[in-house]
């Protein structure tokens, strides 16, 4: 049996291929309004992915640091996150390769 | 030293600091020039590098121009100030000129108000290449002042009050006095001690977050926002030679009382005092702690980079982390953010099996800005926008490595 092992996709890279490249827009309490990934592309993910983005948004000493915009860089992801009024859009990316 | 000038711009809009710094580098030599946001920031520049002219707006919020230019004048008093504003207001311009400022314009719109402006800053330059020594009268400001600067601009710092005969110091948190020494004496009778007596020097250190508050009263005239000048405390009578008295054999004589006019009512008799038991020793007196000595920013180096504007380096301790940061006003807000930011992402990454967090970078209006985490420590760096990308890619390159080992 463990000779199928070697054809089959490891744990990790089923979890990646679970985020597809596209954006997704998202109210301020993480509901999705619109998105461009694919119709399979599991809610729960991203609204995951929302809720990170929003408390980075909300929770920034605006008057130390404003944040329009920024990008969080994975290994094999790059999520870009833009403050729109009354939310946010989202940008997500899967890196192909992984960089050293 | 290098012969070419320095001048650091404080604007609160981004725009006219591009146009200033458009303007100012038509002018001969080419000085170097730094541009900031806000007071603290221009304070933290000021503190970092050598500058021959402060210019500076007059209306900023939190900060606006004038206090930070008696905090210019007094803790730079060799640096050429210039306030630029667009209120033709006769007040403030002597206020400005009262507090020391060198020169009072209204921001040039013409090309003749702009090229009157240049040799006004050219003949400031001039002036301060031929006498570092020349000060002007706001130099010198009273404790009380200083105190008051640190209070309003909400500051945390460490004052340190040094005279001929020892120093004291006196621990503002976040605009609060929350504790003092002064040789033996500590909390509210070591400030007292300190206002009532005047020192050689007063220096501002960077301030201790760790340190336990001891005065609680709240003092009246250190939040006031007058920002006219106080009058200096009285000398001692006739000291030979002035210097901070330290101690509670230098502490105050006590006041005479003021004569009353009025009949006294015969108090009633004191009950003898108790002969039968032992005189208790007195309780010890609190030893005063070891004045600890002024630290480096340890991110100072960084800060003199080209396009840095802040920087605030987070690493965990055994109890609490240890923050350090320049150009930030309130670190802990700061470190708080960056390192919820780090930690959500990390959980976020591990749950959706992407790797782990490489790094954060975002942008506004005026600055981009790097979050990194390496081990247990976390480096925040902001940079000016308009810092060529892989200017700022290289720089931040360079102070990561640094930063790191």
């Amino acid at each position: 049996m463990g000779l199928l092992n070697l054809f089959s996709r490891s744990h990790a890279a089923a979890a990646q291929s679970l985020i597809p490249s596209g954006s997704f827009t998202v109210d301020d309490s993480g509901h999705i309004i619109s998105t461009t990934l694919p119709r399979n592309t599991p809610e729960a993910l991203l609204q995951q992915i929302a809720q990170a983005v929003l408390s980075t948004f909300s929770t920034v000493p605006q008057e130390q640091l404003q944040v329009a915009e920024f990008t969080v860089t994975f290994n094999s992801l790059k999520i870009t996150a833009r403050a729109i009024r009354g939310g946010a859009m989202i940008f997500l990316a899967p890196r192909t390769h992984n960089p050293r | 030293m290098s012969s070419r000038h320095k001048l650091l711009l404080l604007d609160d809009d981004p725009d006219m600091l591009e146009i200033y710094r458009e303007i100012l580098q038509r002018l001969p030599g080419e000085p170097g020039i730094q541009a900031a946001m806000s007071g603290s920031r221009a304070i933290a520049a000021l503190e970092t590098d050598a500058y021959s002219v402060f210019i500076t707006d007059l209306s900023m919020p939190k900060m606006d121009g004038l206090q930070v230019l008696a905090v210019v004048r007094r803790r730079w008093p060799q640096i050429r100030t210039v306030v630029m504003t667009s209120m033709a207001d006769e007040q403030f311009k002597r206020r400005a000129y009262s507090m020391g400022a060198d020169l009072y314009c209204a921001k040039p719109s013409t090309s003749q108000e702009i090229e009157n402006f240049l040799s006004s800053v050219q003949s400031l330059i001039r002036k301060e290449g031929n006498s570092h020594a020349a000060v002007t009268g706001a130099e010198k400001k009273s404790l009380t002042e200083l105190l008051r600067m640190e209070c309003l601009s909400r500051n945390s710092s460490v004052v340190r009050c040094m005279g001929s005969s020892g120093e004291g110091r006196i621990w503002v948190q976040r605009g609060e006095v929350i504790d003092a020494i002064a040789g033996d004496l500590s909390g509210e009778a070591a400030l007292e001690n300190l206002l009532a007596v005047p020192a050689d020097r007063y220096d501002l250190l960077p301030g201790d977050p760790t340190r336990p508050r001891r005065i609680f009263e709240e003092h009246r005239e250190l939040s006031s926002p007058d920002l006219s000048p106080l009058p200096e405390p009285a000398p001692p009578p006739p000291p030979p030679t002035r210097a901070l008295r330290l101690g509670p054999l230098q502490a105050r004589p006590p006041e005479p009382a003021p004569p009353t006019f009025t009949i006294q009512e015969p108090s009633p008799p004191e009950p003898p005092p108790p002969t039968f038991t032992p005189q208790e020793p007195p309780p010890p007196e609190p030893v005063a702690e070891p004045a600890p000595e002024p630290k480096e920013n340890p991110l100072a180096e960084f800060a003199r980079m080209e396009g840095v504007e802040l920087l605030l380096s987070v690493r965990a301790g055994e109890s609490e982390p240890t923050i350090d940061s320049w150009g930030v006003e309130h670190p802990d807000e700061l470190a708080l953010w960056a390192v919820g930011a780090l930690d959500r992402f990390r959980v976020l990454g591990e749950h959706l099996n992407v790797g782990p967090v490489a790094n954060i970078e975002g942008m506004n209006a005026s600055s981009r800005f790097s979050v990194v985490q390496k081990g247990s420590a976390a480096l925040c760096i902001a940079f000016r926008r308009s810092l060529v990308p892989e200017k700022a890619r290289e720089c931040l390159k360079t102070i990561l490595s640094k930063w790191a080992s």
